[in-house]
């Protein structure tokens, strides 16, 4: 299966993978840790993620995966996808469906992502768009909680440092999780199209802001000790928006970010499939349909809430490891043995 | 009097070939001085006065023409018509002729060699045939009388301003009603022939500079591809040329209206009509093609984008509000504001049955009226409207079947399905608000979620010509998006409107 996208469509594409799975969550992770400190980290990591971003940009031609890395990753994105799912049940449960079987909801929604995902590759790569209006409207709503929100909350930087503080910027990588997928993507790039620095700098830009946002909202709307007990700052402040129409605005919310959610899982599957079926193989509905057996029999298995805290406050080591040391590790072997994409192509 | 048997040989044969129809009529008749011909022609598909008429003339001409023979002793082997073949002066003479000949404009006249196949064909054409078996020749009168309606305006896509034209069933008007509208020598019509059994005339239009040439490819790979015996329908023509058959999804716009069938091929479209109905099939299309008419480019910029943005609001009510209602009254009272739940509560207390029943009886009450309004005559259309609409409306709550709120709820959903100004679509939307209803009185929210997810990756599967059916959104196009959602002034643009980027197509 070969595809071409275009710029946009890679950023989309990276937006929403780096977004859906960790976006209404992982605020409380990082204020845990560094407490007021949290936006300074975050910004730290974030121009980590920039400049990783422009050194795949200038490296990418020396990232290819071999038999081995490609069975890691494999591994890795279907963990990712089943903890994701999990998690998913999760607020479903919580927020939704307290009394309904969490089988039957991880078997609805699985069967969408595979119907996604058994339709051709254009379908995975463009479904990103639809949220954007949703993404808006979410947009629209926090800000609707301006006049609920203490900008003092957010100083002293500095100030009250915990034993544990430096953890801060271990989950501050959660935001970028996925940074993998612009090196794996670049090269189905079209031909035509040139990816300028501006260009990797809005992205850059965009997703820190939105990020940014969150974690400066959850700041500013709790205090650090209620925080210690609410897993969805995100959807908690969306909670608390009054609008005259209509009551418990959150709900949708809470069904937007499924949307987002199953989205990605959409597009991380695209990226399974991209990787693994690039040579034709046989039976691909077949092999997809096992796959989303798989996931979803092992999510069912591995849902409780112990399992999913500590996939939580784990999870992030296999971001740091995959996201952002692996393709630097396989860029610097092969830029040493001068191996490129072009050089691989040819010998498979 | 061989000749004279000859000619009897040949009407047997003729009536046997075309099975004795009633309508087929195969004569003898003398033209001019020395020669007896056959004419033959089908009774119900050409005007006898005018070909009675044409013959008094075909005879006149022939005896002038063989008396200027005998005058100027030319050689006797040219006849009064067949020379038109073999010698350049005298076909154009025979063109001077003949169009002294036509009385009519529209009458054509054309002189080939005999051919026993062709003439069923030109019978079953509606052409008047004239058999010179001395010289083994045929001349064709073009004078078909197809029945058609005028050229009024549609009864299914009616607009405030604008023209008030419509197609009609037959070539000759459709195509004067095109070139009307573009008078360019690169407006093009090539016709087709499809139906072993039927040999139904199928024409399709395009404008050079500016079609999309690989879906013309498409469009003509297709229609040359069809095998069939019997083309009856303009559905069938329809099914022919669809990406997908099996969604409910129209991928092909049909028109009654010139104007948008201009405005459409002037976008590089491809408009593919038959003499069998008064629709043209405009090809490749996008989801939002269904939702502009006529009014929005003739009305204020303002008023258009206003209307335009209506109706797309009418899609979304149309297909969710009824699901909505379920999920809120069945799992998410709490979303109502406690004024209205309260309201609601009190009200769908006195109800026996379950929200989805509700909705279902309401529903399916609509669908009878609207089915029984359609094919009964007009008159009797309006009452049927005001019986559903009043008194089974008011009995119905009245009996405590349905709640007042669930009326409100459907009342506004069919009305909001009636504001697509494409049948086909209208009629989708409408199928589809069944299955997000169930969706909703099984999972609530949920389910709406999973149904608009379903219902978006399908959108985004299907193609119209191998062109994506839900573009400018997917794949993105900013620039062409605000053009779906605003109609814009015309000065504005510097360049002609196209549908699709010329190298934008499906895989894209």
């Amino acid at each position: 299966m070969t595809i071409q996208l275009t710029k946009v469509q890679l950023f989309l594409l990276m937006f929403v993978m780096q977004t859906g799975f960790v976006y209404t969550s992982f605020q409380n992770m990082v204020i845990e840790h560094s407490k007021r400190d949290a936006t300074i980290q975050f910004l730290v990591v974030a121009v980590i993620f920039f400049m990783q971003l422009l050194f795949f940009e200038r490296m990418h031609k020396y990232f290819f995966l071999n038999k081995f890395t490609k069975a890691l990753y494999l591994i890795y994105w279907t963990s990712y996808i089943i903890v994701f799912v999990v998690y998913i049940t999760y607020v479903l449960t919580t927020w939704v469906f307290p009394n309904t079987p969490e089988s039957v909801l991880i078997a609805i929604f699985l069967s969408v992502c595979l119907y996604a995902s058994i339709s051709r590759p254009e379908t995975a790569i463009n479904i990103g768009v639809v949220l954007i209006p949703m993404l808006l409207l979410f947009l629209l709503f926090m800000f609707l909680t301006v006049k609920n929100l203490s900008v003092t909350n957010l100083l002293p930087f500095f100030y009250d440092r915990s034993n544990t503080w430096f953890m801060g910027f271990i989950f501050s990588t959660y935001a970028f999780g996925g940074a993998e997928m612009y090196i794996v993507l670049r090269k189905y790039l079209a031909k035509s199209e040139k990816m300028p620095k501006k260009a990797l700098a809005i992205y850059f830009i965009i997703l820190t802001s939105f990020y940014l946002l969150s974690i400066t909202f959850t700041l500013m709307f709790f205090s650090l000790e209620e925080l210690k007990l609410i897993p969805e700052p995100i959807l908690y402040i969306l909670h608390s928006v009054e609008v005259t129409f209509v009551k418990r605005l959150d709900l949708f919310f809470v069904y937007i970010w499924l949307s987002w959610s199953l989205v990605t899982i959409v597009n991380y599957v695209l990226v399974i499939r991209v990787v693994y079926f690039e040579n034709k193989i046989k039976y691909p509905k077949v092999k997809l349909l096992i796959f989303f057996i798989v996931v979803g029999g092992t999510a069912n298995v591995m849902f409780r809430f112990s399992i999913l805290e500590f996939l939580k406050q784990n999870l992030v080591y296999g971001v740091i490891a995959f996201s952002f040391l692996l393709p630097i590790l396989i860029i610097v072997i092969n830029k040493l043995r001068g191996r490129t994409v072009s050089d691989s192509v040819k010998s498979s | 009097m061989t000749q004279t048997i000859d000619i009897k040989l040949e009407i047997k044969r003729l009536n046997k070939q075309f099975l004795h129809s009633s309508d087929f009529i195969a004569k003898e008749i003398q033209l001019g001085r020395e020669e007896n011909v056959i004419l033959c022609y089908y009774s119900s598909l050409v005007n006898k006065t005018d070909v009675e008429q044409n013959l008094v003339n075909l005879k006149k001409l022939s005896e002038s023409s063989s008396q200027n023979n005998q005058n100027s002793k030319q050689n006797s082997n040219q006849s009064v018509i067949n020379q038109s073949e073999k010698n350049s002066e005298n076909n154009q003479d025979s063109s001077t002729q003949n169009q002294q000949l036509a009385n009519e404009e529209t009458i054509t006249i054309t002189t080939e060699k005999y051919d026993e196949q062709k003439l069923v064909d030109y019978v079953c054409n509606g052409e008047t045939l004239i058999i010179l078996l001395q010289s083994k020749q045929m001349i064709r009168l073009q004078n078909a009388e197809f029945a058609h309606k005028s050229p009024e305006e549609p009864e299914n896509e009616q607009v405030l301003r604008g023209s008030h034209e419509g197609l009609v069933e037959n070539l000759d008007v459709n195509i004067q009603l095109i070139r009307k509208r573009i008078k360019n020598n690169k407006l093009v019509v090539k016709t087709i022939q499809l139906g072993n059994e039927t040999r139904t005339t199928v024409y399709y239009f395009y404008v050079e500079n500016v079609v999309d040439s690989e879906a013309l490819k498409i469009v003509e790979n297709r229609l040359n591809a069809i095998d069939i015996d019997m083309l009856y329908s303009t559905g069938q023509l329809e099914e022919y040329l669809d990406d997908q058959v099996w969604s409910p999804f129209p991928q092909l716009l049909l028109t009654e209206r010139p104007d948008r069938v201009v405005a459409n091929i002037l976008e590089g479209k491809i408009a593919v009509m038959s003499d069998l109905s008064n629709n043209a099939i405009i090809g490749p299309v996008t989801f939002f093609s269904f939702y502009q008419t006529p009014d929005d480019f003739n009305s204020r910029v303002v008023v258009g984008t206003f209307y335009r943005l209506t109706r797309l609001f009418g899609f979304v009510s149309a297909i969710f509000l009824p699901a909505f209602y379920i999920a809120i009254v069945s799992f998410h009272f709490e979303v109502l504001p406690l004024e209205l739940a309260n309201k609601v509560k009190t009200d769908i207390n006195q109800i026996p049955y379950r929200p989805l029943i509700e909705a279902m009886i309401m529903e399916i009450t609509i669908e009878l009226i609207r089915e029984a309004s359609v094919r009964l005559p007009k008159s009797i259309g309006q009452t049927i409207g005001i019986v559903g609409g009043l008194v089974i409306g008011d009995a119905i709550v009245s009996a405590g079947l349905v709640s007042n709120l669930m009326v409100i709820v459907v009342a506004f959903t069919a009305i909001s399905s009636f504001v697509v100004p494409s049948i086909e679509l209208n009629t989708t939307i409408r199928t589809l608000r069944f299955p997000f209803m169930f969706l909703a009185s099984l999972f609530g929210f949920f389910g709406i979620v999973i149904g608009t997810f379903l219902l978006v990756i399908h959108l985004l599967n299907l193609s119209s010509l191998k062109r994506p059916y839900f573009s400018p959104i997917i794949p993105f196009d900013p620039v062409a998006m605000r053009k779906v959602f605003f109609r814009g002034p015309y000065y504005g643009a510097n360049r002609q409107a196209r549908s699709f980027k010329s190298k934008r197509n499906d895989r894209e």
